[in-house]
């Protein structure tokens, strides 16, 4: 067979190999740029999740620090209505004291009466040792009386510090306190509205150049802030139990202003159940004896015998109590129930009861009947209204009440019998200049929403990150790097081929081409949203004692942390929710047999399947 | 003859090769030189990160001594990433890698900073104009507390607006600063910045003839991560059962509501004259009516009392303290020392005491079925069904 030109052309061997290596030449380069490519966007997208975990983090600590904030002037809060309690306290026993003073003068003046009675009575000599007595008691009287100025002018002094410390202790709590911790929680709103602008900025920004990719409404685009601030807003907001003054989630600032805060003034609602809260645990934190349990002499032998058996029993005590009591038997501050209402208002009182009766003890020879003098005392409440600010004397064996500075109903001396009787005044009494121990009672504050329910995380707040960061962010580069390009094979027409950088402004440059290998990180490709790379990461601010799993998430105890969280698993919870009514294979241990139960099902797959579908379509690119 | 030898096709392919080779070689040797430069950069990004995420298993201060432990850690941190990090390969301290065919690198120690807390966002301008309403918002507050009738608010609450850029006032706002005295943690941004310097192996540093420019430079990789790595969570969950109990006032808990008492210690210097002149006062009085004097020594003293909850099993009452002589019938009245009352019951008693309140131990996604444990829900059928 006689070769042709042609077939011995094709036939050689000569420069076969350089065609190959050609080829293979450009396709190592192609890898190599390849190589550099995925790496790169690697790095991007690595970048990308690492700032989108650093700030659910960040946002997460910063919630975490707010509500430790929170936490600990909750507390403090509860210190300054403990030191209120014991100025009350001070107040009030000062206030018994001279009830005392007073009931000792009143009584050394009847037997010094009694004691005249019979110098003028009985013949001699019998009248000797009453004349002599009576000029020794009514030299005690004197005494006494000047004992009882003394301790009232000190009384008046004491009424004029203690309430207006008192007071003032109250509005620190519902102005200083509460502002402090009503700025912190607010300012958490601008970096939930701005989707933690600064965190993303700080890792975004070259420290050389100061450029950043991710500027605020630039590379961190509109769409990333309004996801970020719709899903922080909603957690966030649900946190707080807006009865205890304002939700400070700027949304509701907004939009609902200060009712929450007027209905907490008013006690209106849900926020007794606040005020509850809060005295319950300040009356817990009593921790002296002092303010709880003001007992008489104990320990003294004959002085505690003869207090608790010739005196009486001496009790004493402060508490937050709820409000419009007590009645004028300030018993109940003390006794039954046991779970006497708490309040917000301060009650206090100091009394006598069950002792023999003899009255003043060892200085008075006068035997008083049990039944008239048996339980002696006075009481003090604090509150914000005028009506509500009373003094109390009393003897609760009788519906008579006592005069607050010294009291008795009635008083026999022997001998002779005589009967001197005083009279009481009514319970509330007006104390003239003295009406100054004003209260406000519990203050604002904030306080968290419990939700019993697990897959509410029992409502300890996610924070959610979206991150997306545009192609132009990516491959923008002024100083061209290799994975900056795009490869186009132009050849449409045209053998020419272009080495350039996409220009979406001018596609006319490139004419013509008909396929393009786009290896520029993110791509021009459609990723049902958001081009370029995207992250999603959740975080999540949480409650755990250390050593207890079991203690419910609260605004007293600092125990508040951060944490990463599992994004699928919640997203489940929320599903679930939004689902809930639907029907749920195997969720009650019953199949949906029936044509609705099927139906149900079909439709919440269907939710399922484009609810999962959006949200993986846009977090895994 | 000479013009046969020119024909000769035998060696040809291996003499096309060998003038290919080099090339293919160039290409891949800088292949791998890529491989190396983004494997050696994507671990500067791992140290970046491994050093700031190490900062929060760590605490930044304490409220027990109110000390700030920043420097003492980040010491920690810092070597322990640089130890781990030296080879780059992060499983192991081991530093003896530092060359892998195509280049070799150097990574300088981590660099760690302490940084404020993030101002609120919006740059200088945003502040600015968050500072001057702070500042009008001050002087309408001092202006409407001047008027105030209680004279010892007027005074505290115009001492703390005054002081404004130590503690808390509107015009602070925009940075937040609890009280120097209170002792939080003002900072705890953390700041971690890897670098790590690439070499090629391959090339020569400097051929003949080709500038400094011209040959492969040293590639630089300096990397950061930046995260708010410190909650202000208190690390210790004992009892705090009142200063009245041994052992309380020793408390981290304690220590750090007392500090906070009045904000500063000034005030509460004050305060305590104040109340001092209460206290003695009341004494005397009490003397002069033969009664005992009451025992306390500061009216103002701080009282604390937080008691474990433990309500798995139900027993709500368990964070309840007694004051035993509260009452008159001698029965012991309890209190409870955090919220415990409807919504905070019902979610002690849910919360049980497995981890995160879980009902099981250690269980996926905390739910008791696996189509709830399943993060795509139904797609896996639960057990049950099957």
């Amino acid at each position: 067979m006689v070769k042709t030109e042609l077939m011995k052309r094709l036939d050689s061997k000569k420069g076969q190999a350089f065609p190959l290596a050609a080829v293979g030449v450009f396709i190592m380069a192609f890898s190599v740029i390849a190589t550099l490519n995925l790496g790169q966007a690697v790095y991007e997208k690595i970048m990308l999740q690492n700032t989108a975990d650093a700030s659910a983090y960040s946002l997460a600590a910063m919630e975490a620090r707010a509500f430790n904030f929170v936490a600990l002037t909750n507390r403090t809060q509860i210190v300054n209505y403990n030191t209120a309690m014991a100025l009350q306290s001070y107040l009030n026993y000062a206030g018994f004291c001279v009830f005392m003073v007073g009931t000792m003068r009143d009584l050394i003046a009847d037997v010094t009466s009694a004691l005249d009675f019979g110098c003028s009575f009985f013949p001699w000599p019998v009248y000797i040792p009453y004349c002599i007595l009576a000029k020794v008691f009514k030299a005690i009287t004197m005494v006494a009386g000047i004992v009882v100025k003394i301790a009232e002018v000190l009384w008046k002094v004491i009424h004029n510090m203690a309430p207006m410390a008192v007071e003032a202790l109250g509005l620190f709590n519902k102005y200083i306190t509460w502002q402090a911790q009503l700025i912190r929680l607010v300012l958490i709103n601008s970096h939930i509205f701005s989707g933690m602008q600064e965190i993303i900025t700080e890792n975004y920004r070259d420290d050389t150049t100061g450029v950043n990719r991710m500027e605020f409404m630039d590379g961190n685009g509109l769409w990333n802030i309004l996801i970020n601030a719709a899903l922080n807003t909603l957690e966030y907001r649900a946190t707080f139990d807006g009865s205890a003054g304002l939700n400070p989630s700027l949304a509701d600032l907004i939009l609902f202003g200060y009712k929450n805060y007027s209905d907490f003034e008013d006690r209106k609602g849900d926020s007794e159940n606040a005020v509850k809260i809060m005295a319950e645990i300040a009356n817990a934190s009593r921790s002296e004896k002092s303010i709880y349990n003001r007992k008489g002499w104990d320990g003294f032998a004959i002085i505690s015998w003869l207090v608790s058996n010739v005196w009486g029993d001496k009790h004493g005590n402060t508490k937050l109590v709820a409000k419009g009591t007590p009645e004028p038997k300030l018993s109940k501050v003390h006794g039954e129930p046991y779970n006497y209402p708490v309040g917000d208002t301060v009650s206090s009182d100091d009394y006598l009861e069950n002792g023999m009766g003899f009255a003043t003890g060892i200085l008075s020879v006068a035997v008083a009947f049990p039944n008239t003098i048996n339980a002696i005392g006075s009481g003090i409440v604090a509150a914000d209204k005028d009506g509500d600010r009373k003094h109390y004397g009393y003897k609760n064996n009788s519906n008579n009440p006592a005069h607050p500075k010294g009291s008795y109903n009635g008083l026999f001396t022997f001998p002779p019998m005589k009967k001197i009787p005083k009279k009481s005044v009514q319970s509330n009494i007006k104390c003239g200049t003295l009406e100054k121990h004003k209260w406000i009672g519990i203050s604002p504050y904030f306080k968290y929403k419990p939700v019993a329910d697990h897959d509410s995380d029992y409502n300890q707040p996610s924070t959610w990150i979206f991150l997306n960061i545009p192609p132009e962010k990516l491959n923008k580069d002024e100083n061209k790097k290799p994975w900056t390009y795009d490869f186009k094979f132009n050849h449409g027409g045209t053998d020419e081929f272009s080495f350039d950088n996409i220009d979406p402004d001018d596609p006319i440059v490139h004419g013509g081409h008909s396929a393009s290998m786009d290896t520029t990180i993110g791509g021009s490709r459609n990723s049902f949203f958001f081009e370029g790379l995207n992250a999603f990461s959740r975080g999540m601010a949480y409650y755990h004692r250390p050593g207890n799993w079991a203690e419910h998430p609260n605004f007293f105890n600092p125990f508040w942390r951060a944490k990463l969280a599992p994004i699928g698993n919640k997203l489940t919870q929320i599903f679930d929710r939004f689902t809930n009514g639907m029907s749920k294979p195997g969720a009650d241990g019953t199949e949906n047999d029936d044509v609705a139960g099927y139906l149900l099902n079909f439709a919440r797959n269907f939710i399922n399947d484009i609810f999962f579908g959006v949200i993986t379509s846009v977090i895994t690119h | 003859m000479r013009r046969l030898r020119l024909k000769d096709t035998r060696g040809q392919a291996i003499t096309e090769f060998a003038i290919a080779l080099p090339t293919m070689v160039i290409i891949f040797m800088f292949s791998q030189y890529f491989y190396e430069a983004i494997q050696v950069k994507l671990k500067a990004q791992e140290m970046a990160r491994y050093g700031a995420w190490e900062f929060t298993g760590h605490a930044l201060h304490d409220y027990d001594d109110g000390e700030m432990r920043y420097s003492t850690v980040s010491s920690s941190v810092q070597s322990d990433a640089n130890q781990r990090f030296s080879n780059l390969n992060s499983t192991d301290k081991r530093s003896d890698a530092n060359r892998a065919f195509a280049g070799e690198w150097t990574v300088n120690n981590l660099r760690t900073r302490d940084l404020s807390e993030p101002r609120i966002p919006g740059g200088t301008m945003a502040n600015t104009i968050l500072t001057i309403a702070g500042y009008l918002l001050d002087a309408w507050r001092l202006a409407a507390i001047a008027q105030h009738p209680n004279i010892i608010y007027a005074a505290a609450a115009a001492w703390f607006t005054a002081e404004r850029n130590t503690t808390f006032g509107m015009a602070a706002g925009n940075v937040f600063n609890p009280p120097s005295e209170w002792k939080m943690n003002g900072r705890g941004l953390i700041k971690s910045q890897s670098t790590v310097v690439f070499r090629n192996v391959f090339i020569p540093k400097k051929i003949y003839g080709l500038t400094d420019t011209m040959v492969l430079k040293p590639l630089r990789f300096r990397e950061k991560h930046v995260i708010l790595a410190d909650s202000w969570k208190l690390h210790y969950g004992d009892d705090v059962l009142g200063n009245g109990e041994t052992g309380s006032t020793d408390t981290a808990f304690f220590k750090q509501v007392d500090r906070m008492v009045l904000v500063r210690k000034k005030p509460r210097e004050i305060f305590k004259v104040y109340t001092d002149i209460v206290r003695i006062m009341t004494n005397i009085v009490a003397t002069l009516a033969f009664q005992p004097w009451l025992t306390m020594n500061n009216l103002g003293e701080t009282t604390l009392v937080s008691k474990n909850y433990n309500g798995g099993s139900g027993n709500e009452g368990s964070g309840r303290i007694e004051l035993d002589t509260d009452n008159d019938t001698n029965a012991p009245l309890p209190f409870d020392t955090a919220p415990n009352i409807d919504a905070y019951q019902d979610s002690l008693k849910t919360r049980d005491n497995n981890y995160m309140g879980c009902r099981e131990p250690e269980s996926l996604g905390c739910t008791s079925s696996l189509s709830s444990d399943n993060p795509f829900g139904d797609y896996i059928v639960p057990e049950e069904i099957e």
